[in-house]
C-alpha cells in the first residue's frame, strides 16, 4: 500500500532525523517550508522553501518500508519549521500519497553536553572533575528471543539468493562433495526458515552506503545488506542510475552481482555453522545473556560481510570459488555473467585451486571446554601467569583410521565476545594427530599475557591437514569455546540489598551522580510545556575514569507536540543514563559503611559477567511562562548490594582456574532514581 | 538553599522530598520530586541497537 507517513521526528543540533514509512511506493520528494494550510485532500505546505528532488528509497525490503531522513539544521528555523513527505510509485510522480504537515523547529537551547552548571562546577573538589560526558552508549535489549531468531533469519536472508539452488542441489553429487557437511548441518533448518527469510534480497539490485540526505534505516537485525559497496557511490541516489557497481576494476552488473552474492554464501554458511553446531551450548551459555548471543551471531554476520565488501575476489577460497562456479554451471546462466569477471583473476584461480583446502565433511572438529568451576557454572575461566592449553578433538563418525594424520595446522582466533573484533591470532603446528582423540593446543604464558583480563572472549580454531592425495582438507566447521582470562578475583552477580538505602540529595558533595538531562525554555512564547515519557539508565563502567553522563536522547511526538504562536508542547520520548565509575562506587562505600574495595576487585566488578544495569520510567511535566526556564536532573538513592565475589585460589597446569573462595562483600549501588524538576525566572 | 530539618517530628526519617525542600541550583528552584524504582535492564552497545527512543 502506498504511504506517505512521518513515524516519528528526532529534532537534533547536527541534523534533524525523520523516520518516514512510503508503504509500496519507492519515490518520494521532503518539502521544507514557512506555512501550512488545510485543503479537502489534506493539510499541504505553504510557501515552500526547500524541496529536495526526486528520490528513490534504497535499503529496504518489501517488509521494511520506513526509513530515515536526515535534514540539515541550518534549513530549519522559526520560518521555515513545515515538513511534508510526499512519495511516489515512480520517478514519474505516479500515485501520489502526502503526509500530514510537522513541525520540525525545536526551539529551546538544549545543552548539549549536559554538564553541570558553571557554579556547582566551582563549588565542586577534585573528586568531581573525574565526572565526564559520554554519547549515549547503550540501548534496551527488546525481545531477547525474537531478536535472536531475526537476526538468525536475517543471516539465513543472506542465503536466500542461493539457499534454494543449494538444497535443490544437495542431491548432486559433484556439488555434495563441497557443501554436503553444510548442509547437512543446516539443510533443514535452511528449508524451514528460508520462506521468512526471504524478503529484503538484493539479489540483482545493488544497495549503496547511507546517502547523506536519506539515509538507510538504523542497522536491522532483520535486514542485512550483503552486496558490494562502492564508496564512490555514497551520495543520495539519482533516479535512473544505471545500478551498475564498480568493483576492484571491474564493472558489474545485475546477474553478475547477483552471481557473486550467490558466491558469498559460501563465506556466509562458514560463519553461520559452527553457531548452528554450537546452538545448544551457546544457548547454555549466554541464557543470560541474550545481548552477547546477538554480538556472537553478528561478528559472524560481521565476517561474511567483510569478505563481500572489502576482498571479494580475494577472500573468496579456491573452494567457494569451485562451489560458485560449479552452482552457476548448474544453474544455467543465471549468474553467468560472473565467470568472466572470475577469469580477471585465472591465474590465482587456478594457482589456489591446486592448493587450497578442500572441505572434509566427514572429519569435525572440537574444542574441549575445562571442567565447570563450582558456582560459576560455565565460564571457561582461565588464569594469568602460566601457559594456556586447550583441548582440541578432530572427529569422525566413520571407522577410525589406521594411522594418524601426520601435520596438522591449527589457526587460533580469540576475539572480543562483545564486539566480535579479533584481539590475537596464532598459528600452531601439531604432527601425529589420531582421530576421535584430544590433542593440545599450548598458548605459551608470554603469549597468553597479550591477552585481556576479565573480559569475555571467544575462541575459534580452524584445522587444516594434509591428505594422502597430497590434498589440503579442513573441517566443514571451526571449532569453538568461550572463555575469560582473570587475575585474582571473579565476580559472578549481584545479590539482595544488605542494608538501609539512602539518597544522594546533596548536589555539591555527590555531584558526581547528579546529572541535569533537560534544560529549556522559549523566551518568544508566552508559554512552555514539556510532557514527556523518561527512561533513565545506570550501568557499571570502567574503573577510575569517573562516572559517565550519557547524553540525553529526546524525541518529539507528533500527536503530543504542538505550536501555537503562543504556546509551544514538547511532547514525547526522553532518556538519558549513568555509566557509574565502580571506584567512585567504592569510595561512597568506604565513607558510608567503612569497608573497603581494592583496585583488582573494582576491576572484577567492571568485568562481571551479569553487569548491573538498571533502568527507572517516570512521565514528567514542565511548565513555563516566557521567562521562565526548566531543567530536570536525576540522583540516585544507593543501598548495600551483596556482590558475588570470588578470590581465585588455583589454577591446573592446563591454566583453567579450578578453585575459587567466594568472598562476597557489600557495594553501594542505585536502587532509585530520584526525578527533580527545577525552574527559575531566567 | 536545601534543609534538613523538619521541625516536631522526632525518629522520622526524611523523605527525598523534605530534604530537597528549598533546594536552589543556578537559580533553579524545586518544583517537583518523583522518586523511581530502578528495575533490572539489559543493555546492549547503541550501534547494535536502533538508538531509537521507541
Amino acid at each position: 500500500m502506498a504511504l506517505a507517513r512521518i513515524v516519528e521526528v528526532n529534532p537534533g543540533n547536527s541534523a534533524s532525523t525523520i523516520r518516514v514509512d512510503t508503504g509500496s511506493n519507492r519515490f518520494f520528494q521532503w518539502l521544507l517550508g514557512s506555512d501550512r494550510s488545510s485543503t479537502p485532500m489534506g493539510e499541504v505546505i505553504d510557501h515552500v522553501s526547500h524541496r529536495s528532488g526526486m528520490l528513490e528509497r534504497v535499503g529496504t525490503g518489501a517488509f521494511q518500508t520506513w526509513f530515515d531522513i536526515e535534514v540539515d539544521p541550518s534549513l530549519v528555523t522559526r520560518d521555515n519549521q513545515f515538513f511534508q513527505l510526499l512519495s511516489f510509485k515512480d520517478a514519474e510522480g505516479t500515485s501520489p500519497a502526502w503526509s500530514s504537515v510537522r513541525s520540525i523547529y525545536l526551539p529551546m537551547a538544549t545543552t548539549p553536553d549536559f554538564g553541570t552548571p558553571m557554579n556547582m562546577s566551582r563549588a565542586q573538589g577534585a573528586a568531581d572533575q573525574r565526572s565526564r560526558a559520554i554519547a549515549f552508549s547503550a540501548d534496551e535489549q527488546p525481545i531477547s528471543s525474537a531478536m535472536f531468531w531475526s537476526e538468525l533469519s536475517g543471516l539465513l536472508g543472506q542465503l536466500a539468493p542461493l539457499g534454494e539452488d543449494l538444497v535443490s542441489l544437495a542431491g548432486d553429487e559433484n556439488v555434495q562433495a563441497g557443501v554436503g557437511g553444510v548442509l547437512e548441518m543446516i539443510g533443514p533448518l535452511l528449508k524451514g526458515l528460508i520462506g521468512a527469510a526471504q524478503a529484503p534480497t538484493p539479489l540483482a539490485q545493488p544497495t549503496f552506503t547511507a546517502p547523506a540526505s536519506a539515509v538507510s534505516p538504523a542497522p536491522c537485525v532483520c535486514a542485512p545488506a550483503v552486496v558490494a559497496r562502492d564508496p564512490s557511490m555514497a551520495g543520495p541516489r539519482p533516479v535512473g542510475h544505471s545500478g551498475a557497481l564498480a568493483v576492484d576494476g571491474g564493472v558489474l552488473t545485475g546477474p553478475m552481482i547477483a552471481g557473486l552474492v550467490g558466491a558469498v554464501a559460501g563465506p556466509v554458511l562458514k560463519a553461520l555453522t559452527p553457531l548452528l553446531q554450537k546452538a545448544p551450548e551457546m544457548f547454555e551459555t549466554y541464557m543470560d545473556h541474550p545481548v552477547r548471543l546477538i554480538h556472537a551471531i553478528s561478528g559472524a554476520r560481521r565476517q561474511a560481510e567483510e569478505v563481500t565488501n572489502n576482498r571479494i575476489k580475494q577472500s573468496l577460497s579456491a573452494g567457494e570459488r569451485q562451489l560458485l562456479i560449479s552452482l552457476l554451471g548448474a544453474n544455467g546462466g543465471g549468474g553467468a555473467g560472473v565467470a568472466p569477471f572470475l577469469s580477471g583473476a585465472a591465474s590465482v584461480r587456478t594457482r589456489a585451486l591446486s592448493s587450497s583446502p578442500i572441505v572434509d565433511a566427514r572429519i569435525d572438529a572440537a574444542l574441549i571446554p575445562p571442567d565447570d568451576v563450582p558456582g560459576l557454572g560455565r565460564r571457561n575461566l582461565y588464569g594469568r601467569g602460566g601457559d594456556l592449553v586447550f583441548e582440541l578433538r578432530l572427529g569422525t563418525a566413520l571407522e577410525s583410521p589406521d594411522r594418524p594424520i601426520a601435520h596438522v595446522v591449527a589457526h587460533l582466533e580469540f576475539s572480543d565476545a562483545d564486539s566480535g573484533e579479533p584481539v590475537l591470532e596464532r598459528r600452531i603446528e601439531l604432527s601425529d594427530v589420531w582421530l576421535n582423540r584430544s590433542h593440545d593446543l599450548r598458548i605459551d604464558a608470554a603469549t597468553a599475557a597479550l591477552l585481556p583480563s576479565t573480559k569475555d572472549l571467544n575462541l575459534s580454531v580452524d584445522v587444516l591437514w594434509t591428505g594422502r592425495d597430497a590434498a589440503v582438507y579442513t573441517t566443514p566447521t571451526r571449532a569453538v569455546q568461550q572463555l575469560s582470562v582473570v587475575d585474582d578475583f571473579v565476580v559472578s552477580g549481584f545479590g539482595d540489598r544488605s542494608g538501609e538505602s539512602f539518597a544522594l540529595t546533596d548536589p555539591t558533595g555527590h555531584r558526581a551522580f547528579w546529572q541535569r538531562i533537560w534544560e529549556g525554555g522559549a523566551p518568544d512564547l508566552n508559554r512552555w510545556e514539556l510532557s514527556a515519557s523518561t527512561r533513565y539508565y545506570y550501568r557499571i563502567g570502567q574503573s577510575g575514569v569517573g562516572n559517565g553522563r550519557m547524553e540525553t536522547k529526546f524525541k518529539l511526538v507528533d500527536d503530543q507536540s504542538r505550536q501555537s504562536d503562543s504556546k509551544v508542547v514538547w511532547g514525547g520520548f526522553l532518556k538519558s543514563g549513568m555509566e557509574l565509575d565502580p571506584s567512585e562506587l567504592a569510595a561512597l562505600t568506604l565513607s558510608r559503611t567503612g569497608i573497603s574495595w581494592t583496585p583488582a576487585e573494582l576491576d572484577a566488578v567492571a568485568a562481571c559477567a551479569s553487569p548491573y544495569e538498571r533502568q527507572a520510567s517516570t512521565s514528567i511535566e514542565l511548565r513555563g511562562r516566557t521567562e521562565e526556564r526548566g531543567s530536570l536532573w536525576v540522583f540516585p538513592v544507593m543501598a548495600p548490594i551483596e556482590v558475588s565475589l570470588h578470590r581465585v585460589v588455583s589454577v591446573s597446569d592446563r591454566g583453567a582456574v579450578d578453585v575459587l573462595e567466594p568472598i562476597p562483600k557489600p557495594l553501594l549501588l542505585p536502587v532509585d532514581a530520584v526525578f527533580v524538576g527545577m525552574e527559575n525566572e531566567g | 538553599m536545601k534543609s534538613h530539618t523538619s521541625p516536631g517530628v522526632v525518629g522520622r526519617s526524611l523523605s527525598v522530598e523534605d530534604e530537597l525542600k528549598g533546594l536552589e541550583l543556578d537559580g533553579y528552584k524545586v518544583t517537583f520530586v518523583t522518586k523511581v524504582v530502578l528495575l533490572p535492564v539489559e543493555l546492549q552497545p547503541v550501534s547494535e541497537a536502533r538508538n531509537s527512543l521507541s
